[in-house]
């Protein structure tokens, strides 16, 4: 009694105040969303907040935030703020990217595994051959991956991007793998099968749909997990050639100008850094939990 | 409804629940900052002894024997320690605290003297006669012939550096007597670089008798004994300990030629970030730092308790361009890149102001040395003019290189980039690690780069050479120019390198050299290295290392 009591005091104290129809764990969630609402605007509106070229020398170096150079200036006498804004775009675009090919890649061969490494004959042996390749790839750091890559093809985005979408691929294919096999022995795809359907179209009208949400929803994770992969490799002096504005890149020379006490200059950039990964999370915890709702 | 805070349901006390381990786990954590906190004050607080240098470095040495690991700071600053050559550019006072090589003199330290044939090509030097080696071994002229023919007969550079002034030792060097040889060179102009070569790197003599003990037939001069070693010279220090990874620790040598150095025990702490270092120093739990960067050093100059030095050096910033290939085969780019470069506020901004820009190839301590060379001037106009009257209609597209491992270029190099667009040149800015960076050096395939390096002998027709010679590996820029060569050969033939005859001739040597543009010496970069105000005897080498030997302590 004394639990249903106090489940009825907190729907109660949930609603807001007089003059508001939403209650209050609606505001809380969408605040939560606000984090990722600020890096999407800077994401798309990037370009037209700048200051000033975040790639040319614009005033003196290791300037501190003064009312010209909101962040301050770095070494090279670049300006912060308009690097770190137009880093968002540039960083937020690859993790996009990275996502994507991690992704789809991942639910395609998620696929075809499920559904294929217990098969008899050639096919079976190629699947499971091909399992065992991506068990060793996942092995493999991707901060390796994207190291070897630039050193084969040079340092440019697409490489980039490419290289630590493979490098994350291998995630994505287990739980779709996972959720594969557990669908394909449901009871309504015997039933497409009696009705026709060839295996290609059962795979991607049936068991696609109902195995790729596990998938999906990590896909937000990996989109956290890529920026910091591709600002280690900026920091480490392999992400994109200077001056191309990137946190890892910006945070790599500012790092001993932080040492020495001239910290805005790596500061600001671990700052955004650690917003995008963040609010990315928070919105995903958000999203999906209203979705499991 | 039950209290929730200390009783059961049914009255009974709870047992402390999660507010009161959330409690103490925060008191516990507090403590231990708190604790850490006091540790660090209390390591701080220890004093260095005043017998003591403790040096901040940026990386330990590869390899104790130059012969066998020749690269790195680390490596020419650890040679130099502990083994003993047989002259020496004198120091003379540049200021309070700090002294600097006359690089037109040379005084003996090994030898006692040596003397030149009327012809100007035989050189005779007179041992110091008792001179004994960290094992207890005499300074023979023995140790000295074997000394150059182990380097003449492994994979040392030496052979490289003395070029062509020692060609091959056994036929140049021959011994007199116990204490007494002879070196003859083939030009009496050379005499001066010879004795230059002598008193810096590659011109250190070994204890050949303790050496002779250590070969093997697969290693016939110990140098793989040598490197894990370091004890076979006659050095004012000797290697006491080497932890790999950190730290180094020097002990005097009280049998030095010079006298026991006043600073006995040498602590070399490896710390491989410029600004921990600049803060160590800052804190005093270093004495000094080297390898700093430029901003570092402005701060650490306004700070009363700490020593930075100003002196002119040979440590130049270069912008090296292949002229072999496209796109600096032509002429007028590389002319007009000349003015395209920022040069005064590369000084300001990126050097702070600790940097001189440079005009020519030689040392401005050589007479006449930069007569008539043009100042270096950033005018974008008059390079764009120049590539207009070219044939040039677009802007170009050029690619320099930098190594990452050394910021203040990288720092340059944006300069450059953002400076010289006014111009119609768009650079792209290469930041490559060290490895890769040689490598495209090494490969030829490079466009330009830009390098801080040094001629560590400072000898005019040397430095005019060193990086230009025909057929030199380390002609990285492929510029080979008959009248050059002929300019430098009349300034040797004309004997007395510092001569005002000589003078005319590297006149004209760096003229063509500033009108064909091979490379651009932006700026000479003072020395990067600061001390604690208590700390006196720091010396400018050509090198750019410091000589332990001549520190002390108050």
């Amino acid at each position: 009694m004394a639990l249903i009591d106090t489940a009825k005091e907190a729907s109660v104290s949930d609603t807001t105040s007089v003059g508001s129809a939403l209650p209050r764990s609606q505001w809380r969630r969408r605040l939560t969303l606000l984090p990722a609402g600020l890096v999407l605007l800077l994401t798309i509106f990037g370009p037209i907040l700048v200051r000033y070229d975040p790639t040319k020398v614009v005033g003196p170096t290791s300037v501190p935030p003064s009312s010209d150079f909101w962040f301050g200036t770095d070494s090279a006498g670049l300006d912060v703020y308009s690097q770190l804004v137009a880093a968002t775009r540039l960083d937020m675009v690859m993790a996009l990217g990275v996502v994507a090919i991690a992704s789809g890649l991942g639910i395609a061969l998620g696929l075809l595994l499920g559904m294929n490494e217990a098969a008899r004959g050639p096919l079976g042996w190629l699947t499971r051959g091909l399992a065992r390749i991506i068990d060793f790839l996942q092995a493999v750091p991707a901060v390796i991956f994207g190291l070897v890559a630039v050193s084969f093809y040079g340092q440019n985005a697409i490489t980039l991007v490419l290289a630590v979408g493979l490098a994350l691929c291998p995630v994505q294919v287990r739980l779709v793998r996972t959720e594969v096999l557990r669908v394909r022995s449901e009871a309504y795809l015997e039933a497409a099968r009696l009705a026709g359907l060839s295996e290609f179209e059962l795979t991607v009208r049936h068991v696609l749909p109902n195995s790729c949400w596990p998938a999906v929803e990590n896909a937000t994770v990996l989109f956290g997990t890529s920026i910091i992969i591709m600002s280690a490799l900026g920091f480490m002096g392999i992400g994109l050639p200077p001056p191309t504005p990137e946190w890892g890149s910006m945070m790599s020379r500012g790092a001993t100008d932080a040492a020495s006490g001239r910290w805005w200059s790596a500061g600001f950039p671990a700052l955004a850094l650690a917003l995008a990964v963040a609010s990315t999370a928070l919105a995903a915890a958000t999203l999906f939990g209203r979705r499991r709702a | 409804m039950a209290n929730m805070s200390t009783e059961t349901s049914d009255g009974f006390p709870l047992a402390r629940g999660p507010r009161f381990r959330r409690r103490s786990m925060v008191a516990l954590v507090a403590s231990a900052m708190i604790l850490a906190g006091m540790g660090n004050g209390v390591a701080m607080a220890q004093q260095i002894p005043a017998d003591t240098i403790v040096e901040a470095v940026p990386a330990l040495p590869t390899g104790f024997a130059y012969d066998d690991k020749p690269a790195g700071y680390e490596n020419i600053e650890y040679a130099n320690a502990t083994a003993g050559k047989l002259i020496r550019n004198p120091y003379v006072t540049h200021d309070v605290m700090s002294l600097t090589q006359d690089l037109t003199q040379f005084e003996p330290v090994l030898a006692e003297r040596w003397e030149v044939s009327q012809d100007g090509l035989v050189y005779t030097f007179h041992l110091k006669q008792g001179v004994l080696s960290v094992a207890g071994n005499e300074l023979t002229a023995d140790d000295v012939l074997w000394s150059y023919e182990r380097k003449w007969k492994t994979h040392s550079v030496a052979p490289f550096v003395n070029t062509p002034i020692i060609k091959d030792p056994t036929t140049q060097f021959a011994k007199v007597d116990k204490y007494t040889f002879t070196i003859t060179i083939d030009r009496k102009g050379d005499g001066f670089t010879l004795l230059g070569l002598l008193a810096n790197i590659t011109g250190e003599i070994y204890d050949s008798t303790l050496l002779k003990q250590h070969a093997t037939p697969e290693d016939p001069y110990a140098v793989a004994w040598s490197s894990l070693n370091g004890n076979f010279g006659f050095g004012p220090y000797t290697l006491s300990r080497f932890t790999s990874g950190q730290e180094l620790v020097l002990k005097a040598n009280p049998n030095y030629v010079l006298g026991k150095p006043a600073i006995d025990r040498v602590i070399q702490r490896l710390v491989p970030d410029a600004g921990t270092r600049a803060n160590l120093l800052r804190n005093g739990d270093v004495d000094l730092a080297v390898q700093l960067r430029p901003a570092d050093i402005a701060d650490l100059a306004a700070n009363p308790d700490i020593n930075t030095y100003d002196m002119a050096t040979n440590n130049y910033v270069w912008l090296v361009m292949k002229t072999d290939a496209e796109p600096f085969n032509d002429l007028a780019l590389r002319q007009a890149l000349d003015f395209a470069v920022p040069y005064e506020r590369i000084v300001e901004q990126v050097y702070k102001g600790h940097a001189k820009i440079v005009t020519g190839l030689i040392n401005p301590v050589y007479p006449g040395a930069s007569e008539g060379l043009p100042d270096r001037i950033y005018d974008p106009e008059k390079a764009k003019a120049i590539l207009e009257a070219a044939g040039y209609t677009e802007p170009v597209k050029i690619s320099i290189g930098v190594s990452s491992a050394v910021p203040d270029l990288g720092e340059l190099a944006l300069q450059i980039q953002t400076f010289a667009a006014p111009a119609g040149i768009e650079v792209e800015v290469n930041s490559l690690p060290p490895a890769a960076l040689q490598k495209s050096i090494s490969d030829g395939t490079f466009q330009a780069y830009i390098v801080r390096d040094m001629a560590f002998t400072q000898s005019p027709p040397y430095e005019l050479l060193v990086n230009l010679n025909k057929g030199s590996r380390i002609n990285r820029a492929k510029w080979e120019n008959d009248d050059y060569y002929a300019a430098v050969n009349a300034g040797i033939e004309a004997g007395d390198p510092l001569s005002p005859e000589a003078a005319v001739h590297w006149s004209e040597a760096q003229r063509l050299w500033r009108e064909f543009a091979p490379h651009i010496t932006i700026a000479s970069v003072k020395p990067l290295m600061a001390a604690r105000s208590n700390v006196f005897g720091f010396a400018h080498r050509s090198d750019n290392v410091v000589d332990l030997s001549l520190l002390q302590k108050q």
